[in-house]
């Protein structure tokens, strides 16, 4: 009974792990068989190649942003939804986002962003800001943050939702005590609320973060990491040099290196879970 | 005095978090509107109009054509249904039959092998382009629907795993002994007892996977090379690059496109929502 799963995995999870840190290794465009051996030479371009150092830095603004903004704006959301009348209503709008694909999210801040008569310019132009508008996505950095708003848009529901699941399950005599004691609004919110949500707050953080590391279909289909490659993240870049430039080794290597920040990025995120954990 | 004055705060208040928030709602909903509101028009009034302006003759039937037809989306739509369909209940199917002699195996081994089935989710996606284009070229399988088919089947069957494992395990031990007593072997024992009591992650499994497959464009991308076998997101992500200046064909795609999981969570969000909370306990 375990052998379908198990064969599943072995051929198609397991194998071509080790085969990618194997063609690491190899000089190999893709086709023919694989002889070029070259060593460490893929790891040593990893360091000194200059757009995925860039590549590098636009991934760490995107972790960035994104474990703040969408946390931040989840939690406030789940807050103020959270038993509030049409509570349902409103947790489906803030959430429905989550089930749309990054391609379709994609496309539809494409629409948002088009220069010529896209939804963001004109409605600063009618607003009488015209000046304000521009090419989001054709300006470097800009183009970064501008996309990073699509992101965010889709991952503040997913906070939401967990952070929904937080409140519930804060016992209600914690609250019932707080609040008799005389704290509400803020004050209740900062010293119980946020300090009880706190493992939660660690759980989404983690996973954003882990999430963001990878992100690629986005800027594949808002930018394609242009222009000039400004926009690119770890995974396009990786992308690129794989079955665009057809430097597999290369690309392989480039994953592994996102394998070893996902691995420090984790370990961190377990031991922030652990230190922070809190007890009722 | 002092009480009356204080319920007028509570009101106020009240008033005040509901405008905020619906506020921030149609806000976050201006995205899907724009979207909405261009797939209905013809493209000649979304050049010459504003976005917001009104539809002066609804165009969303032949805008859905022109993207099902032209934009050959169809093709990418029915790649998709199978994909997800069949991809999504096979792994969930394989992921139960494993899960059940992990949750059940009394040895060590079990916990070792669920930990195993765990890694597989650790890996980015990313190391697996290089190695599965070699494959599927050597295997015969490029830009096939049943070499994506199983390897939708492959990459949700960690997760399936861990899903319906953690289901199994909170079905007490005494009916697994007393089937044995009845003298129901291992495999009846699975399909005529827990299968049917698992039913609740049965179903939380093969929805978040469906919806997962459904969205998939990485795999689709570098797996695919023609509409014969492409999925709907990377069918979309092409469709964008081409019809860069006919947003209303391109609108309707995306609508079409995104209708089934936003159907999905219509009408199963209780399992949808049981499966993202899985899915971050996990993480």
């Amino acid at each position: 009974m375990l052998l379908p799963a198990l064969a599943f995995f072995g051929y198609f999870l397991v194998y071509p792990i080790l085969f990618n840190i194997y063609v690491s290794f190899f000089d190999w465009s893709g086709l023919g068989p694989v002889t070029n051996f070259v060593g460490l030479r893929n790891y040593e371009r990893l360091l000194t190649d200059h757009n995925l150092r860039r590549a590098l830095f636009n991934t760490f603004l995107w972790v960035v942003g994104m474990v703040t903004v969408p946390v931040a704006l989840g939690m406030a959301i789940a807050l103020m939804v959270d038993g509030v009348r049409g509570e349902v209503f409103f947790k489906s709008i803030f959430f429905l986002p989550y089930t749309i694909s990054f391609v379709a999210i994609g496309v539809m801040w494409k629409w948002m962003y088009y220069p010529d008569y896209g939804v963001v310019n004109s409605i600063l132009r009618h607003l009488g800001l015209g000046g304000l508008a521009r090419a989001w996505l054709g300006i470097p950095r800009v183009n970064s943050f501008a996309m990073m708003a699509a992101l965010a848009w889709l991952l503040t529901g997913f906070a939401m939702v967990i952070f929904l699941a937080g409140l519930r399950s804060i016992p209600t005599e914690i609250i019932e005590a707080a609040t008799l004691d005389g704290l509400s609004g803020w004050k209740l919110f900062r010293h119980i609320l946020f300090p009880l949500l706190t493992p939660f707050t660690t759980l989404v953080g983690a996973m954003v973060l882990l999430n963001t590391l990878k992100v690629f279909d986005v800027i594949y289909v808002m930018t394609g990491g242009g222009p000039f490659f400004s926009s690119e993240t770890i995974a396009v870049t990786m992308y690129r040099e794989t079955f665009l430039t057809f430097r597999f080794g290369y690309g392989a290597a480039i994953a592994n290196f996102l394998f070893v920040l996902v691995v420090i990025c984790t370990i961190f995120a377990i031991r922030q879970g652990f230190k922070r954990e809190v007890k009722y | 005095m002092a009480v009356p004055v204080a319920g007028q705060a509570a009101v106020a208040r009240r008033v005040v978090l509901h405008l905020v928030l619906i506020v921030l709602a149609l806000l976050w909903m201006l995205p899907v509107y724009a979207l909405v509101l261009t797939a209905l028009k013809s493209n000649s009034q979304v050049i010459a109009k504003p976005f917001w302006s009104a539809p002066e003759r609804i165009a969303i039937w032949e805008n859905a054509q022109a993207a099902w037809k032209r934009g050959r989306m169809g093709e990418f739509f029915i790649n998709s249904v199978i994909y997800a369909s069949v991809s999504g209940v096979g792994a969930v199917f394989f992921a139960s039959m494993a899960a059940f002699v992990v949750a059940r195996l009394r040895l060590r081994a079990g916990n070792l092998l669920f930990y195993l089935f765990m890694l597989g989710t650790f890996f980015p996606f990313q190391m697996y382009l290089v190695p599965l284009v070699k494959m599927a070229h050597a295997g015969g399988w490029y830009n096939t629907r049943e070499g994506l088919m199983l390897v939708y089947i492959a990459i949700a069957i960690p997760f399936a795993v861990f899903v319906m494992r953690n289901y199994f395990v909170t079905i007490p031990q005494d009916l697994f002994d007393s089937a044995v007593v009845d003298g129901l072997s291992t495999f009846q024992i699975y399909t005529k007892i827990f299968l049917p009591l698992a039913k609740p992650a049965l179903a939380v499994g093969i929805i978040f996977q469906f919806v997962w497959i459904w969205n998939d464009f990485l795999f689709g991308l570098v797996l695919t090379s023609s509409p014969k076998a492409r999925p709907v997101a990377t069918g979309l992500a092409f469709l964008a690059g081409y019809y860069t200046l006919d947003w209303a064909t391109l609108a309707a795609g995306t609508l079409i496109a995104s209708l089934p999981t936003v159907l999905v969570y219509v009408l199963l969000q209780r399992y949808f929502v049981r499966g993202i909370l899985a899915g971050a306990i996990k993480g």
